[in-house]
């Protein structure tokens, strides 16, 4: 067997081959009805279209067989693609080339093999038509040229897959242009050098409200109203004899014209192109109706909000997030001072604020969130940040410097995300209001003097007849007095609950905060009022679930909530009943105080009264259990001062629970140290605004201070309480400060007070000054500097002798009961354990330390000799110790259980008189 | 018991002055002076020496703080108790009396049956403390 050579063009033959995209494909009928014709036509067995490939013979369409390719080397085609005639042998078993080959020798047996080589246009033969039989057979040269013919019509067809392709192919860019031209949400409108329009798209349609075919053909003037409509024939000849362009390649507003003739802005870009000669404009329109009306809103909503802004009389302020001034209205121009230019665009909050009252408010504010809050702007914002209404009272200054109050409400401001971009304030001038408030204040104050003045009388007069000369009266008249007395009794605790309520609601009445623990105050609690329950039969019951539960409160006024609550127990529930009182924690946050009877229970119906004033379930009530219907309203303001929740739960006839839940005490990490009783200063100064600040001040220096507006009740003061400094006015309603301090240094009790002058002679008191010069510490000019007073104060509490003690002790109790005990008499600090007592003593000077023994991490003696030798020891513990075993530095023994308070401030007091 | 305890009352309202009055008469060990207003508690006190002052604190002119620092500068009253018979008796202000100088704070409305028991508890503390 003979295998031919390779074409000379085997490479780009291939390639044309592939170019066909016709390999591997299904047959197709315009290919099998030419072999089923060649067939019929030569009548052989086979016949078959095979393209010749690298390595095979694969058939595009065949006749008389089943196999769909067979290897190249032992085709006749790949012989028969080598020249351009017809391949032609007549008997394969004598031909020496094939006589051998396996498809002679073999399945199909061929004989006769006649092909004619199929060219691509290029002239690349890439197959052949070829007939096949297994009898040998001379063909004439009709019947060869018949094959020709036959594969010239194949030829066709194969050619043809090219524009099959190519029409695909612009089958496919057209739908993508299309596609695309109808997606946009544009109108794309093209025209001709005529103004004629060719091309209409889905959005065009949609804004003229025009559809394709009706506008297609007809002068795209109809999209235009006057004078467009006219002038637009003349403008494109004018471009195109001149190049003149008012919108070609520049684009512009334009107004458009819809079919209902309605006419509308629109945005108009052209560009120019020529297609195969021709010109042709295509223009891109752009609905603006739609942007124009968002404007026009935008434009309205905006003016609206400035006449709101300028018309409102409450300061509008807004900032962004870091505090520079975006909005600064008419009122609050007003009201401050300031042009808007000098306030817009900078952060200049701090210029209507008072320092100290911003200090003051951070350091509240870093309590009340359990985090560090900065003086500054944040104090403003830390609360709306954290989703929280802040609203607050501050002292606000003019640019002449003039002070005045303002109620201030702080909002965070959001976007759609959630995400702060800024604050919004809104502030009252609260000046009328206040003075209304102080008017009022003195009001209630007066009335409630007046009222409970003639009522002394009464109430004096009726207790004595019947206590004293009931004697003669008649049994009725006696019954009248009784009731006369029982009802003056009555109204005098009205009067003492409305103006308690009254103070609890506006925030008036001052609550005295203190780290307190609500197990022993619930203790307390029963204690006080087991008398009471005794008298109505009933037992009292403590369930303490917790061992402490500290919290922040006031302790008179939780008192006043247990025994609200408690009376009410006790009078709702029935005879020989309990009264059940648990201390528990709510949550992490919260500790639970439950009262519990098992008395008639609340009817559902009047739960949403049961906090209102002057409410009972049963207005019979108020006489029989007697209380004024006010203790649940005070009650309720009470825990809610506290930060607290109040609420019950009832079941009708079985049982009634009311229960509060006040938040957990939680230490702050910003507190200036733990344990550290505030040192107590004494303003003089009879100006109430100019001694609030110095309050102010002296609460940023972590002091507490009192007020004296007179020199007499400083005098007073200052022989009662060991104060550590005195900041003095000299100009006072009743006398000379100058004189004062001479005054003061010749009395035995305050000649050490030091003292710091605040005053607008400051100057003046210094020059003429004639006594010591270092009995005043500074001397300091109004408006006084916060830096400066700072210093003084460092300075006058330094020089100040006050005796310092350390309490070592792991009883919270303990602690509290010796720190109200030494109140003022000396600086109380406390340490829990021998952790925290290590680094204070190494740190810090005590002139007493006061230890227990039994502390957590070990015996109070091993601090002994750690303790300075000039301080003094008192020990203070449940254990019995022998003096003489102990150190010569204990000057004092006390043991917990056998030592009253009188005798334990007794001692302490004598331990400290020597500082 | 012996001791007799002289008592001061001051308060510029008859009709309470003569509750008072009524309520202390026939107390075994209590006397009773009574006075219209401040300047003339002042005046009576340095020759009366009262072992115990109550006083009233809303009072025209001198009011109960302004007699009682008064009061105070005179030799020999310098430390004889004062107690505020008041219908001021929130915690702060009776922290406030006491400040400025007042052993206790009787409230007003007061029991008058049981005001001779309170008064006499007051001079007790007052003694032994």
């Amino acid at each position: 067997m003979q295998k031919p050579q390779f074409p000379a063009d085997e490479a780009q033959r291939l390639q044309a081959l592939r170019a066909l995209k016709v390999l591997d494909t299904l047959p197709e009928e315009r290919y099998d009805r030419l072999t089923r014709i060649a067939r019929q036509m030569f009548k052989t067995s086979i016949t078959l279209v095979s393209l010749v490939d690298a390595e095979r013979q694969w058939f595009k369409s065949r006749q008389g067989l089943e196999t769909i390719e067979t290897p190249r080397d032992i085709s006749f085609c790949d012989h028969a693609i080598l020249e351009n005639r017809i391949f032609y042998v007549s008997d394969a078993t004598q031909d020496p080339r094939f006589a051998d080959n396996p498809l002679v020798v073999g399945a199909p047996n061929i004989r006769l093999y006649a092909g004619a080589p199929l060219s691509t246009v290029d002239g690349h033969r890439v197959g052949v038509l070829c007939i096949i039989d297994n009898q040998p057979r001379c063909l004439t040269a009709e019947e060869l040229q018949a094959l020709r013919d036959l594969a010239d019509c194949v030829e066709v067809e194969l050619q043809q897959a090219h524009i099959h392709q190519a029409a695909d192919t612009l089958r496919h860019w057209e739908n993508y242009l299309h596609t695309v031209l109808n997606t946009v949400i544009d109108g794309v409108v093209t025209i001709d050098e005529q103004g004629i329009i060719q091309s209409f798209n889905r959005a065009a349609e949609h804004i003229f409200n025009y559809t394709a075919p009706e506008v297609i053909g007809k002068n795209v003037n109809v999209l235009m109203p006057e004078p467009y409509c006219s002038e637009h024939d003349a403008y494109l000849a004018r471009y195109q004899a001149t190049g003149e362009a008012r919108i070609i390649g520049i684009g512009r507003e334009v107004a458009g014209r819809r079919r209902d003739g309605s006419i509308f802005p629109m945005d108009l870009a052209v560009g120019t192109a020529t297609l195969e000669g021709v010109p042709l404009f295509t223009g891109v329109v752009r609905d603006l109706s739609e942007r124009q009306r968002a404007k026009r809103q935008l434009d309205e909503t905006n003016h609206l909000r400035q006449a709101i802004l300028d018309s409102a009389n409450v300061g509008i302020i807004s900032t962004d997030i870091k505090g520079v001034i975006r909005i600064f209205n008419k009122a609050a121009q007003r009201m401050l001072g300031y042009t808007e230019e000098e306030m817009v665009g900078k952060p200049n909050l701090v210029l209507i604020h008072d320092p100290g009252e911003i200090a003051a408010h951070a350091k509240a504010l870093s309590k009340e969130l359990a985090c560090s809050i900065e003086p500054g702007f944040e104090v403003f914002v830390a609360k709306p940040r954290r989703g929280q209404v802040a609203e607050n009272e501050w002292t606000c200054i003019r640019k002449d410097g003039s002070r005045f109050p303002v109620s201030l409400t702080v909002t965070a401001l959001r976007d759609p995300q959630g995400e702060i971009t800024g604050f919004l304030g809104i502030g009252n001038d609260i000046t009328e209001r206040k003075k209304m408030e102080r008017m009022k204040n003195e009001f209630v104050s007066t009335v409630s003097h007046e009222l409970r003045t003639p009522l002394t009388s009464i109430r004096g007069a009726l207790g004595l007849v019947l206590g004293k000369a009931s004697a003669g009266l008649s049994p009725k008249a006696q019954q009248l007095l009784e009731t006369a007395n029982r009802n003056s009794e009555r109204l005098t605790l009205l009067i003492n609950d409305i103006l308690d309520l009254e103070k609890i609601e506006s925030g008036r009445l001052e609550f005295n905060f203190k780290l307190l623990d609500l197990a022993a105050l619930a203790r307390q609690a029963l204690a006080a009022n087991e008398g009471y329950a005794q008298q109505h039969g009933i037992r009292l019951h403590l369930n303490e679930e917790v061992p402490q539960a500290m919290v922040w409160g006031d302790e008179h006024r939780l008192l006043q909530v247990f025994a609200n609550l408690l009376s009410n127990a006790i009078k709702y529930s029935p005879k020989n009943g309990e009264v059940a009182v648990s201390v528990q924690p709510a949550s992490n946050a919260y500790f639970r105080v439950g009262v519990k009877d098992n008395g008639r229970g609340i009817p559902a119906a009047f739960r949403h009264r049961i906090f209102q004033r002057f409410a009972q379930a049963d207005s019979s009530d108020t006489r029989e259990k007697g209380g004024t219907g006010l203790d649940l309203s005070i009650t309720k303001a009470i825990v809610e001062r506290h930060n607290g929740y109040i609420d019950y739960y009832s079941q009708e006839n079985e049982s009634t629970e009311f229960f509060f839940e006040l938040p957990v005490w939680q230490e702050v990490i910003e507190a200036d140290h733990p344990g550290r009783t505030r040192s107590r200063v004494l303003i003089c100064e009879d100006n109430p605004d100019v001694a609030s600040i110095l309050a102010a001040l002296l609460e940023q220096e972590g002091l507490s201070c009192d007020i004296a507006a007179t020199a007499a009740a400083a005098r007073s003061l200052l022989t009662k309480v060991p104060y550590r400094a005195l900041l003095l006015d000299l100009t006072l309603p009743d006398g000379d400060g100058l004189t004062m301090i001479r005054q003061l240094r010749e009395d035995e009790t305050t000649h050490e007070v030091p003292v710091i002058v605040i005053s607008g002679r400051a100057e003046e008191g210094r020059n003429a000054w004639s006594g010591d010069a270092l009995t005043v510490v500074d001397w300091l000019r109004k408006p006084v500097d916060s830096e400066r007073l700072a210093q003084a104060l460092d300075q006058a509490l330094r020089q100040g002798r006050f005796p310092r003690i350390l309490h070592v002790e792991d009883d919270p109790d303990i602690i509290q009961i010796t720190q109200a005990l030494i109140d003022e008499a000396a600086e109380y600090a406390f340490a829990t354990s021998l952790r925290e007592a290590r680094p204070r003593l190494q740190a810090e000077h005590f002139d007493l330390i006061i230890l227990d023994i039994t502390l957590p991490d070990g015996s109070g003696l091993s601090l002994l000799d750690e303790i300075s030798s000039d301080s003094q020891v008192m020990l203070f513990s449940g254990l019995e110790s022998k003096t003489d075993e102990l150190s010569q530095q204990i000057a004092a023994v006390l043991v917990k259980s056998k030592t009253s308070n009188e005798r334990l401030l007794a001692t302490i007091k004598k331990l400290i008189d020597k500082y | 018991m012996t001791e007799t305890v002289r008592i001061l009352y001051v308060d510029d309202d008859a009709d309470i002055r003569s509750i008072v009055e009524f309520a202390l008469e026939d107390e075994e060990g209590l006397t009773l002076e009574l006075c219209a207003s401040g300047p003339e508690a002042v005046a009576k006190a340095s020759t009366l020496r009262p072992d115990l002052i109550l006083l009233d604190v809303m009072m025209p002119g001198m009011d109960g703080p302004a007699t009682l620092q008064r009061l105070r500068d005179q030799a020999g009253l310098v430390a004889t108790p004062v107690v505020f018979v008041t219908a001021k008796v929130q915690p702060q202000e009776v922290a406030h009396f006491k400040s400025i100088g007042a052993v206790d704070v009787i409230a007003k409305p007061f029991d008058p049956m049981a005001l001779a028991d309170q008064i006499r508890d007051l001079w007790m503390h007052c003694r032994n403390g």
